[in-house]
């Protein structure tokens, strides 16, 4: 029962975890239509900013935190410069543009680190430990910073000025532009938001699982799950489907054993895949009796 | 100063700077590559990237120094000893490609591998190869050397049963844990392990009460250990093929409050593992086949050596990286040939060598044998807990 629980506990953390890179990823998509290849990447220098705030210029381990995301961030920021003709002209090209940049951020963090991941000390260390199960201190604290981060990129999107401009611009750009919305300046912050959400994410979590080079796909893919789980353009899809994932990951490992929770992911995506145009369906008709 | 006079003095000082530069040239040449008439091309296949990016770095390293003291030493007579080093990034396709582009540039002469997916596709391109000759320096499975039709190929590291019969005939009999836990990758490295655990500890003391792998891409280990904990293990025996997952896997079981005795498959224990463990490998026991303070004759050359080339002491795969190249030019050297590839096996194979690891001597397979260590961190150094005799 311990080792169930414990997993239920770890994948509700990291799920929510995945729901913030997965926000990010969503936003980005529901504005732009199109997929940052490098949103993985993103998380990953995250995770090289928390090993550098922990390790090579110690920092405060809260101010990493704000760090990886001012960094990352910025880092979005730069990339939409060079995308930006790119998005109006031809977005599938955005698609390998960030793809190589993918593989550009991975090799040199890759060379940066020496080929290996590298250990990032934890917040607080230590679990805490209630009958039989236990959860890291650190995972809690990334499952809350995931949680708050999440909450205010929704609240700012429903409630502030800009974000309801992003929110025009995703539903109808040519209207947003007709109505004077600078949708170039809309569309560098939704680069800004998802690389902050990507980066705050990698640093939450690479005192639990390291600073790896390699980590960039399969979050990624992760993200990618989340996304098709939860819904495109929903940051509480983008949640519920990071803490569903998390917590059917965390019982597969827990009961199955850890080498199937990959395939669970894989399957989960293709189950959603299908089933979500027929439930789309259902809906509709379901609306359509009531009118 | 007139004009003539100013052109002298130019003429003079581009007169001195050509021959101090000439000069130059000529000091920066070893005496090899001045009285070379030959070249030795040695081929060494490594990971430079991905998983096992430090091994093959380790591997490169000790594979350079061989080569360095060679031609500094002239150790072939007239012949330059040159190193191409190309990155399998762990991957067996990659590898054979690179074995192909490397025998198409001449070199007959092929090292390196510290994975044995690639040790095993790289010896299935090699092994009916009678010109070439391949000594696999980290891979421990045994397939490679199974099967070769032209004799032609060596593994220099412990296989899987010779690490097994050191290390867990060590923690059975000497550590004594009542019941053990085993987390190893899902690899064919890592099943290997776990069979050699099966037939040690099968029956009697230690109990294995939990077989648990991991996909080698994995960070969080969670999961498997809460099972650990759940389990009632006084040890944890983890089987890793790289050192970033070894030291997750015990920091993570620290930071859950794991009170085990740890233990880790052979030949990993290295500055990687510390550096990534930190104080969550301290008590760490294995077994290796070197230790940079093995006291003989060869291994203290050869630690004055690297630490004069890389000021640091030398890893067990920097040592594998250096014998892989040494051995074969001893070889090549008493066969009198570098181009029979079949004369330097039969010379390799034959003979005695004393190497930084000891004696060292080759059974019928190509296997390497020498002294193995039981190794332990203790204050993030790894020291020499007890030596167990070639067999």
């Amino acid at each position: 029962v311990g080792p169930t629980i414990d997993q239920i506990l770890n994948g509700l953390a990291t799920g929510v975890v995945y729901g913030l890179v997965a926000a990010g990823l969503s936003v980005l998509f529901k504005v732009l239509d199109t997929v940052n290849f490098a949103h993985g990447d993103f998380y990953v220098l995250g995770g090289v900013v928390a090993y550098v705030g922990a390790t090579i210029v110690p920092l405060n381990p809260f101010l990493t935190l704000a760090l990886a995301a001012i960094v990352v961030g910025g880092l979005g920021a730069l990339l939409h410069l060079p995308l930006q003709r790119l998005l109006r002209t031809n977005p599938f090209n955005v698609l390998l543009a960030t793809f190589a940049v993918s593989l550009g951020i991975s090799n040199l963090v890759s060379f940066g680190f020496g080929g290996r991941a590298q250990p990032v000390p934890a917040i607080v260390e230590g679990a805490l430990t209630l009958g039989p199960v236990v959860i890291t201190y650190q995972r809690l604290i990334a499952a809350a910073v995931g949680l708050l981060a999440i909450l205010v990129v929704a609240l700012w999107l429903k409630t502030s000025k800009t974000g309801r401009s992003v929110r025009a611009v995703a539903d109808n750009r040519t209207g947003a532009q007709i109505l004077g919305i600078d949708t170039v300046r809309i569309d560098r912050l939704v680069f800004i938001i998802s690389g902050a959400c990507a980066g705050l994410a990698g640093a939450a979590l690479a005192p639990v699982t390291q600073a790896s080079p390699f980590g960039g796909l399969p979050v990624m893919v992760t993200a990618f799950v989340v996304l098709v789980i939860g819904g495109v353009g929903s940051v509480s899809g983008a949640l519920l489907g990071g803490i569903l994932l998390g917590v059917i990951e965390g019982l597969t490992a827990a009961i199955l054993g850890a080498q199937w929770t990959s395939l669970v992911g894989y399957v989960l995506l293709i189950a959603a895949l299908f089933l979500r145009p027929a439930l789309e369906r259902a809906r509709a008709n379901d609306r359509r009796s009531l009118a | 100063m007139n004009t003539h006079a100013c052109k002298r003095v130019r003429a003079a000082g581009i007169g001195v700077i050509a021959i101090t530069l000439s000069l130059i040239g000529c000091s920066g040449s070893t005496p090899s590559n001045t009285s070379a008439t030959s070249t030795l091309k040695i081929g060494l296949i490594v990971p430079l990237t991905g998983p096992s990016a430090a091994s093959g770095e380790h591997g490169k390293n000790g594979a350079q120094l061989a080569v360095d003291l060679a031609n500094a030493n002239n150790s072939l007579p007239g012949v330059h000893v040159e190193l191409a080093i190309e990155d399998d990034k762990s991957t067996p396709e990659t590898a054979v490609i690179a074995a192909q582009k490397l025998r198409n540039d001449g070199a007959q002469i092929i090292t390196g591998t510290m994975n044995s997916s690639v040790a095993v596709a790289l010896a299935n391109a090699l092994g009916s190869d009678t010109d070439a000759l391949y000594l696999i320096t980290g891979a421990q499975a045994q397939a490679p050397l199974d099967t070769q039709p032209g004799n032609n190929i060596f593994g220099l590291t412990y296989n899987n049963a010779q690490n097994a019969d050191a290390n867990l005939n060590w923690i059975k009999n000497v550590a004594k844990p009542k019941k053990i836990a085993s987390v190893g990758e899902n690899s064919d490295f890592g099943v290997n392990d776990l069979a050699q655990l099966n037939k040690y500890w099968g029956s009697g003391t230690p109990e294995i009460v939990l077989k648990e792998t991991y996909d080698r891409t994995a960070t969080d280990f969670s999961a498997i250990l809460a099972k650990v904990r759940d389990s009632g293990a006084d040890g944890l025996y983890v089987t890793a093929g790289s050192p970033t997952n070894a030291a997750s896997i015990f920091t993570q079981a620290d930071q859950l409050g794991l009170k085990v005795a740890k233990f880790m498959n052979a030949g990993l224990m290295n500055e990687s593992l510390i550096s990534a463990g930190g104080s969550h490998v301290e008590g760490l026991v294995s077994a290796d086949t070197y230790n940079y303070s093995i006291d003989n004759a060869e291994n203290k050359d050869f630690v004055k050596a690297f630490n004069d080339a890389y000021k640091k002491n030398p890893s067990g795969e920097e040592e594998l990286g250096f014998d892989s190249v040494n051995l074969i030019l001893q070889a090549a050297k008493k066969a009198g040939t570098t181009t029979d590839m079949a004369a330097v096996s039969s010379a390799l194979k034959e003979s005695t060598w004393n190497t930084p690891r000891g004696e060292l001597t080759w059974d019928s397979t190509g296997r390497a044998h020498t002294a193995a260590l039981i190794v332990g961190i203790k204050n993030g150094q790894i020291e020499i807990v007890d030596t167990v005799a070639k067999k």
